[in-house]
């Protein structure tokens, strides 16, 4: 009951939490995928890079600095360890499947 | 672009992103501080915010120098990056910066591609990175208001709408999930949705000044204020817009209205075959846009931009600017033409319907053929980075917008297509242009698309955008919006009384010159 009512109370008055996209605040590297990644890599706009076993700190260099058509992201948006993790999440992903589209 | 293909760029992106990397030079700091000032402004820096949130080491602010615009990076690069969390630690960092007359840039999350990115107008002024304050308040579902701090992206602004369940739609620009919408409506950016306008959806703003005063805009002031998002305007001088495009203060705070549901929308697209076209599409379309039978902007776009996702390489590799006519031929072949328009209605079923049929006949009238049912995502709330296909024309990392305006009238708009294609032809660079009819106005956006790794022709970018400016200007048309690197000349064409009028104002509210120095032109001396 307890455990009801400290739920109901954190409904109730915990402000309105939403996913923020700074260092930090991803829930997952899934999250920073469906977030951001995917909008260009699985949606045709870039090709899809998940479950290719490409070199971390090529991959490293690549997100920070940007790339033809790709942004930089900054370590005040994705830091160290989450890019790792995001990075290590793309590589053992399941390769995609070709007519999947992106939202 | 093939996985394989892919790839292989990316090696030689690499290749060339050490070279660079080996080429740097030490950041420089900002005129008139030693390195002893600047020294101790990171130490009280990282002593207030935490180390990891002051960047200052050569290696670690490459990232922030990068930009698409075609300049040295030196030229625009910081000397320093700050995240701040919070609007006291901006307080804190502004009272640093001051005592120590170090500069701050101010950004939210840095996706001004194509205007500078995070690069700061002048070398080894410090970002104020404001991505770590993401918060969002104040919903009121009632009135469809809801206040964001700057590092709120649209994303997050979409995810928590779905996850309280409002049914209220965003206005995205071009890169919409991972841009900031306090960001985009300060530089007046603009979507693709009746609230296109986003400045015009702004309402009420939390605005720190260099002194470290909290300024709320509009009925922000009234203590306990019930209207703060419900009025724009408050009470004398509406101030909203001189914190636009400016360097007058830090917005930490700002409302926007957000746009019902519509119960049927519907997007089109209308194609005009020849070049020439142009005049007769634009006094089509503005009538129906001031009356308002066409919901959104919209975008008109020459057979060249639409032909970007399929690749120059595809098209033409002849020298110079690829002919018009080569992509007109291309756009001709599979059912489009010179010119096409997306348009959108919105609203109940039977106004969609009426606004639909009356559209087509004054369409079909100006000898133009619609296309029914586009999909066109951003027009009906879709995030989307569809728009990045545009780099795909050269594969290339080098963008530069130029982007005029003109009257809404066919034979300006005519006009500045013909004054910058012989410009842009002039220096090698391919005429592209996305037409945003706003209504009585149209706002060219141009992109100038190069390769930055190719220093001649990011020399030749760079002469054809200075061209540009100064030939537009002298012909009597304004830039809406420029990067770092061009404000200073866009802004020598707007009047010297106006440049003076900016001092003054800057002098009045930051007369140590703190907030981004060369803003839109703008700097105390």
């Amino acid at each position: 009951m307890l455990r009801i009512i400290v739920l109901f109370l954190a409904a109730v008055f915990t402000p309105s939490l939403s996913l923020g996209q700074a260092a930090g605040d991803w829930q997952s590297p899934e999250h920073i995928w469906n977030a951001s990644c995917s909008y260009c890599h699985n949606s045709q706009v870039a090709p899809d890079i998940r479950g290719i076993p490409f070199e971390t700190e090529f991959a490293t260099t690549v997100v920070r600095n940007g790339f033809p058509g790709m942004p930089p992201f900054h370590t005040s948006e994705i830091n160290n360890e989450e890019l790792l993790a995001l990075l290590d999440w793309i590589k053992q992903a399941e390769k995609p499947d070709p007519d999947e589209q992106a939202p | 672009m093939e996985r394989r293909d892919f790839f292989t760029v990316m090696a030689g992106a690499a290749a060339s992103i050490s070279t660079m990397q080996a080429e740097a030079a030490a950041a420089c700091l900002p005129g008139n501080v030693t390195r002893a000032q600047f020294r101790r402004f990171i130490t009280d820096s990282a002593n207030l915010l935490g180390s990891d949130h002051v960047v200052s080491d050569v290696d670690s602010l490459r990232p922030y120098a990068r930009s698409m615009l075609p300049f040295e990076e030196a030229a625009h690069s910081p000397a320093a990056v700050l995240s701040v969390s919070s609007v006291d630690e901006v307080r804190s960092v502004l009272a640093l910066a001051r005592r120590s007359g170090v500069p701050l840039w101010p950004t939210s999350t840095g996706r001004n591609m194509g205007y500078g990115s995070m690069t700061v107008a002048d070398p080894g002024t410090v970002v104020l990175d404001m991505r770590r304050m993401n918060r969002i308040s104040d919903m009121d579902p009632v009135l469809g208001t809801v206040v964001v701090e700057p590092g709120v992206t649209y994303k997050q602004l979409q995810d928590f709408l779905k996850a309280e369940g409002h049914d209220f739609w965003l206005d995205f620009p071009g890169p919409g999930p991972i841009v900031s919408p306090l960001g985009n409506t300060l530089e007046r950016g603009e979507g693709q949705t009746p609230y296109f306008d986003h400045f015009a959806h702004s309402v009420g703003y939390e605005v720190m000044l260099a002194d470290g005063t909290l300024l709320r805009t509009g009925f922000g002031g009234i203590e306990n204020t019930t209207s703060w998002q419900a009025f724009k305007y408050g009470y004398g001088p509406t101030l909203d817009g001189i914190f636009t495009q400016s360097n007058f203060g830090i917005v930490t705070r700002m409302g926007i209205e957000l746009m019902p549901a519509p119960e049927a929308h519907r997007t089109g697209m209308a194609v005009w075959a020849n070049e020439e076209d142009i005049a007769k599409a634009i006094d089509t379309i503005r009538p129906l846009r001031i009356d308002g039978t066409i919901g959104n902007s919209g975008t008109v776009g020459n057979s060249t931009i639409i032909a970007s996702g399929v690749g120059r390489a595809n098209l033409y590799t002849g020298e110079g600017a690829i002919p018009q006519d080569v992509t007109i031929k291309w756009a001709q072949d599979i059912g489009l033409g010179a010119w096409i328009y997306m348009f959108s209605v919105y609203g109940r079923q039977e106004k969609v319907d009426s606004d639909w049929a009356h559209i087509v006949s004054r369409f079909e009238a100006s000898g133009a053929k619609v296309l029914a049912d586009i999909d066109d995502p951003a027009a009906y709330n879709q995030l989307t980075l569809k728009s990045f296909e545009l780099f795909k024309w050269k594969r290339s990392r080098g963008l530069i917008w130029f982007s005029p305006v003109a009257p809404a009238r066919g034979e300006d708009v005519a006009r500045q297509m013909t004054l910058a294609k012989e410009v842009m032809s002039r220096y090698g660079m391919d005429f592209m242009t996305g037409m945003t009819v706003t209504g009585r106005s149209t706002l060219n956006v141009m992109p100038i698309v190069y390769n930055k790794e190719d220093e001649d022709e990011t020399r030749r970018a760079r002469e054809c955008m200075n061209a540009l400016i100064d030939a537009f200007g002298e012909a009597g048309y304004g830039i809406y919006r420029t990067g770092v690197g061009f404000m200073d000349r866009v802004a020598s064409h707007h009047g010297a009384v106006n440049l003076d009028v900016n001092q003054r104002l800057k002098r009045a509210l930051d007369p140590d010159g703190i907030l981004a120095p060369g803003k839109s032109g703008i700097r105390t001396c």
